[in-house]
């Protein structure tokens, strides 16, 4: 037998779990919601089912084809135009009347449809049965039961699916659609389109009627009982706000143990792969795979916890239902700037990441609550600056406040992204607010299974992303830091200066033979020293006596070693001298020095100019170009963490000025990029123009004023 | 009387929708049009009613209620 293609869109009103059964049908894993509008772009997948491959095509949900919202043409526009055999109709069946308005507009259309009565056991739970058999009589299509993300569903449908297309002959079952879609398409009065509504809603309840048992549940009050409390007057917004923070609170305090060992992980790596070139010798190989791939991808991989505790609770919230809540909660706020309570939720996905985020803006149907909801996302502190967050805020800060600062950067871009918005509502778009209509889900436990999947997804999406995307930067900054080499006359200067030096420290070495384990034995009692402080074991008293014992020997070697130290100190600093004079005359260098004048005024030093730049790029190349410009800007062999270099080399005013630059400056280039695609050039420009703008002018507000007070000007470690 | 001056758990009747077209159009294919059924679960909100119209809870927010003429049943 030969191979069938069976072509299929998946078709269905919003949270009817369509999302969900598509994923199982294609095995892919797309992101799947229980708010209004989440698939807003088509999604397609293939998937072999005994003879056949299936290509399913996921439609955007909606409620129904009258084409008043973009989501309703392109659906509509697809079923009439699109290359397919059938449609699968994805219904709710513990909602089954309002579902069936959109079936039998199908049906009204021609087109050949293979029901699928999804949420089954939630109906059956609420005390909804259906006779399957009189209802596909009466609609007459065929119809299947299924549990949307249960495995067994794929059988189901497809089973189903296949039978329909073997009985649809050699024409396909769409030679009514031609005569009945200009019909439908037609456009109607306000009133005809009532008017057709009532009809299709004394059909539904005459077919239910017959086909539809229904005992009273208590399920539903259920909801409405915990929506009491959550949507209360007074209590619902509190909630929300107490919801925000526990969410914030998990993705940093839970996130700081497995950071610790991938930190590890990546120090190891690198001394690791240091060991295989001779001590001393340089090697660009090598430079290129410790300072540019080791330092570059682990500053932004140490990350992946934060981030999946992020997703993990965004996720939570989403199949939770309560994102329908908070959109309601928010658009008691949201409309008095100019936005819709529907924002809400592009906004939070923006603190994942921004590009879904400008996407899913598409379930707003005003074009100026639509525009400028996009045009603030940028200021939701995306999971890409979270990097920058986690370097930066345990570094400058103690940690008592390291919680609320983080909170504060967030709610800080919030805040912007408000006034923002109210400029452009009062005087740039001054349109008229939409009404606000939104349908709340019942409650559910969200299943270990989709928010999994889900977390797992958007995880492997981020490590992706590090492994292609970010690899390829960190290796191109590197080189950038790295050439042009600085001219021999230049290098050999610094050989001048050093080569006495060196001749002296052999000197000393061939007269005191026992320097170099004198000074291993230092290092040895200093590590005892610093471990005691931590060993809960040792008594007070214990600890003290042997502090002052170890100080004392310590100082011995000190008094033994003062010449040989001093040699090497000298050595030290003419190698940092030249590594940091082969920085700035690499071509990073160079562009960090010709934005110093307009980044100086934020405090911002060349260094962090070409990390700013590499942000550009993608936000956490921020963290990746420090390491970088640090580890090639510092001939210390040993790793030092990059948080100590920091702190060694910035005050925490200038952390705080960094911090906040980098929350309100421009989105990345992909950002960038679909922004163009949903709103246009123009659009695109003037919110990469005002978010530089902006971050420039508060950052320059903090430092400037952070200075003049004298708050955080000195260096933690000097 | 509008649907803003229903009390929780009444159910009324849609009598008319004074509201622009698109507006209209959207609430018909939400299923709440004249003549369809509500209840009111919850109109203790800010400027909102939380309704109940065939089995599904919406929320209709803004000045939405106060344009929804509906009769007690």
């Amino acid at each position: 037998m030969s191979d069938k293609i069976i072509k299929a869109i998946l078709a269905g009103q919003p949270n009817s779990g369509k999302s969900t059964v598509f994923n199982n049908l294609t095995g892919a894993h797309e992101h799947v919601g229980n708010y209004p509008g989440i698939t807003v772009e088509w999604h397609t997948g293939t998937r072999k089912y005994n003879n056949a491959t299936f290509e399913l095509t996921d439609l955007p949900g909606t409620y129904s084809l009258s084409a008043y919202s973009e989501e309703e043409r392109v659906a509509r526009d697809f079923i009439i135009n699109g290359d397919y055999d059938f449609v699968i109709n994805i219904v709710d069946a513990s909602n089954l009347e309002r579902n069936l308005l959109l079936t039998l507009q199908l049906k009204e259309l021609g087109v050949p449809v293979l029901v699928v009565l999804n949420m089954i056991d939630l109906a059956k739970k609420n005390g909804i049965n259906i006779d399957k058999e009189a209802l596909s009589a009466q609609l007459g299509m065929p119809i299947v039961e299924a549990v949307g993300y249960e495995s067994n569903t794929v059988n189901v449908v497809f089973d189903a699916a296949e039978k329909l297309y073997d009985s649809l002959g050699e024409n396909g079952g769409k030679t009514a659609l031609k005569l009945n879609a200009e019909e439908f398409a037609k456009s109607k009065t306000t009133e005809e389109e009532i008017a057709i509504t009532s009809a299709r809603l004394a059909e539904i309840n005459r077919m239910c009627g017959i086909a539809v048992m229904k005992r009273h549940s208590d399920s539903q009050s259920r909801s409405d009982k915990v929506d009491a409390i959550l949507t209360n007057v007074w209590l619902g917004i509190p909630i929300f706000l107490f919801l925000l923070y526990l969410v914030f609170q998990a993705t940093f305090t839970l996130g700081a143990y497995p950071m610790d060992w991938i930190e590890a992980g990546f120090e190891w790596l690198g001394d690791w792969v240091s060991g295989f070139w001779p001590e001393g010798q340089d090697s660009l190989l090598k430079s290129m795979i410790v300072d540019g791939i080791i330092g570059g991808l682990g500053g932004v991989l140490v990350f992946l916890p934060n981030i999946l505790i992020l997703f993990l609770a965004i996720a939570i919230l989403e199949d939770s239902g309560y994102m329908a809540r908070a959109a309601y909660l928010a658009d008691n706020f949201m409309k008095h700037i100019g936005l819709h309570g529907k924002s809400f939720v592009p906004m939070i996905i923006g603190f994942g990441c921004g590009i879904p985020a400008i996407m899913a803006t598409r379930t707003l149907s005003s074009r100026k609550e639509r525009l400028i909801t996009m045009f603030i996302i940028p200021w939701m502190s995306c999971g890409a600056r979270v990097p920058i967050y986690m370097l930066l805020v345990p570094a400058f800060f103690p940690e008592a406040y390291q919680a609320t600062v983080m909170w504060g950067l967030y709610v800080l871009g919030i805040i912007v992204a408000i006034i923002v918005a109210m400029i452009m509502s009062a005087f740039v778009m001054r349109e008229e607010n939409a009404p606000f209509i939104i349908e709340l889900p019942p409650y559910r436990f969200p299943t270990f299974r989709t928010v999994g999947i889900h977390t797992i997804e958007r995880g492997w999406l981020y490590l992706k992303k590090a492994g292609t995307i970010i690899l390829g930067i960190s290796i191109i900054l590197w080189a950038l830091a790295k050439f042009p080499v600085l001219p021999t006359s230049e290098s050999e200067k610094f050989e001048a200066q050093r080569a006495p030096i060196a001749q002296k420290l052999e000197e000393l070495k061939k007269a005191n033979p026992d320097l170099e384990t004198l000074a291993a034995d230092r290092d040895a009692a200093q590590e005892e020293r610093n471990g005691l402080e931590e060993d809960s074991a040792l008594a007070e008293a214990e600890k003290e006596t042997k502090t002052a014992q170890l100080d004392k020997q310590l100082e011995e070697f000190n008094a033994k070693l003062a010449t040989y130290d001093d040699l090497n100190g000298q050595i030290e600093d003419i190698n940092n001298q030249e590594a940091e004079e082969q920085l700035a005359y690499s071509y990073s260098g160079r562009l960090g020095h010709l934005m110093v004048p307009v980044i100086k005024t934020m405090g911002f030093d060349w260094k962090i100019g070409t990390a700013i730049v590499g942000a550009l790029a993608a936000k956490e190349v921020f963290v990746a170009q420090m390491g970088i410009v640090y580890s090639i800007g510092e001939a210390d062999e040993e790793s030092e963490s990059l948080r100590e270099i920091m702190k060694k080399n910035y005050s925490p005013l200038v952390g705080l000025s960094i911090l906040v630059f980098c929350l309100l400056s421009a989105p990345c280039v992909a950002t960038f990029a679909i922004m163009v695609k949903e709103a246009g050039w123009g659009w695109a420009f003037a919110q990469f123009i005002t978010c530089s703008v902006v971050a420039w002018v508060v950052s320059t507000l903090i430092f400037q004023i952070g200075t003049w007070l004298q708050i955080g000007t000195e260096l933690l470690i000097k | 009387m509008s649907l803003k001056d229903s009390t929780n758990g009444d159910t009324v009747r849609i009598i008319s929708i004074n509201a622009s077209d698109a507006n209209v159009n959207r609430l018909c294919s939400m299923g709440i049009l004249p003549g369809s059924d509500v209840q009111i679960v919850n109109n203790k909100l800010w400027g909102a009613t939380h309704v109940n119209c065939m089995g599904t809870r919406l929320i209709l927010g803004r000045d939405l209620p106060q344009k929804i003429n509906v009769k007690l049943l």
